[in-house]
């Protein structure tokens, strides 16, 4: 497990890691990542994306070249937000 | 670093959400953020048995915590704490428990959150009431601190 920097553009999801962290290139990575906030029950939220990182050849130049930067494709989500607690009728 | 290490101390005192990576049975990675406290040198979290965290830890029960540290502001650096969980059916001792509702609860600024949403207090509870009680311990064997991507 290690933080990553998130960024969307073009419609997809980029992940970038320290470029010392050890990332198989050569095939999909599955991987999880939460995006998270909040320190108390009523604030806190988050949403998990489970899927594969997948090498990027030409990242968007936007992205810039201190990370090693990944294309996140998601097959799963999963999001909540607890102030939003509400009954359905 | 060992877990006793000042450093880890401080991480363990400003942050309120541990994320908590598992794996399955069969090796699929597991994240899921939750509340926490340290009693004994342990960490604690309390959630649902049905919870995926739980699941994966009771099959594979290395695990590795990550520290943000967020009360002290934003730091350079997040910590990462690896260790062997435990899984106990159930609600938590009565220690841990008045460590949660001094942290999340009682706090004075948890407090005011609290009062300002009083109105979905009954329909938490009932939130609650769909699973039954779970906690994961974690007993801390390493740490080291991981350098915060901008």
């Amino acid at each position: 497990m290690v933080p990553v920097s998130l960024r969307r553009d073009g419609g997809k999801l980029w992940i970038g890691i320290d470029p010392g962290v050890p990332v198989d290139r050569e095939t999909p990575v599955p991987a999880v990542v939460v995006v998270d906030d909040g320190r108390y029950w009523f604030e806190l939220r988050a949403i998990t994306w489970r899927g594969c990182l997948v090498s990027a050849t030409a990242p968007p130049a936007i992205l810039g070249v201190a990370l090693s930067w990944f294309e996140f494709l998601v097959e799963r989500s999963v999001s909540w937000d607890y102030a939003t607690l509400h009954e359905d009728f | 670093m060992h877990p006793d290490d000042p450093i880890v101390l401080g991480f363990i005192r400003h942050s309120f959400v541990a994320r908590v990576a598992t794996r399955s049975r069969s090796g699929l990675p597991g994240l899921t953020p939750l509340w926490f406290v340290v009693e004994g040198g342990s960490f604690f979290m309390g959630t649902s048995k049905a919870a995926l965290a739980v699941r994966n830890a009771a099959a594979n029960p290395e695990v590795a915590i990550l520290l943000d540290g967020e009360a002290a502001g934003r730091s350079e650096y997040v910590l990462r704490v690896g260790g062997r969980a435990r899984v106990h059916a159930g609600f938590p001792t009565w220690r841990v428990l008045a460590r949660l509702a001094l942290k999340y609860y009682l706090a004075p600024a948890a407090a005011r959150v609290e009062l300002a949403h009083a109105s979905q207090w009954r329909l938490r509870q009932r939130y609650y009431a769909q699973g039954r009680a779970a906690v994961i311990e974690v007993v801390p064997e390493k740490a080291e601190l991981l350098h915060r991507p901008d």
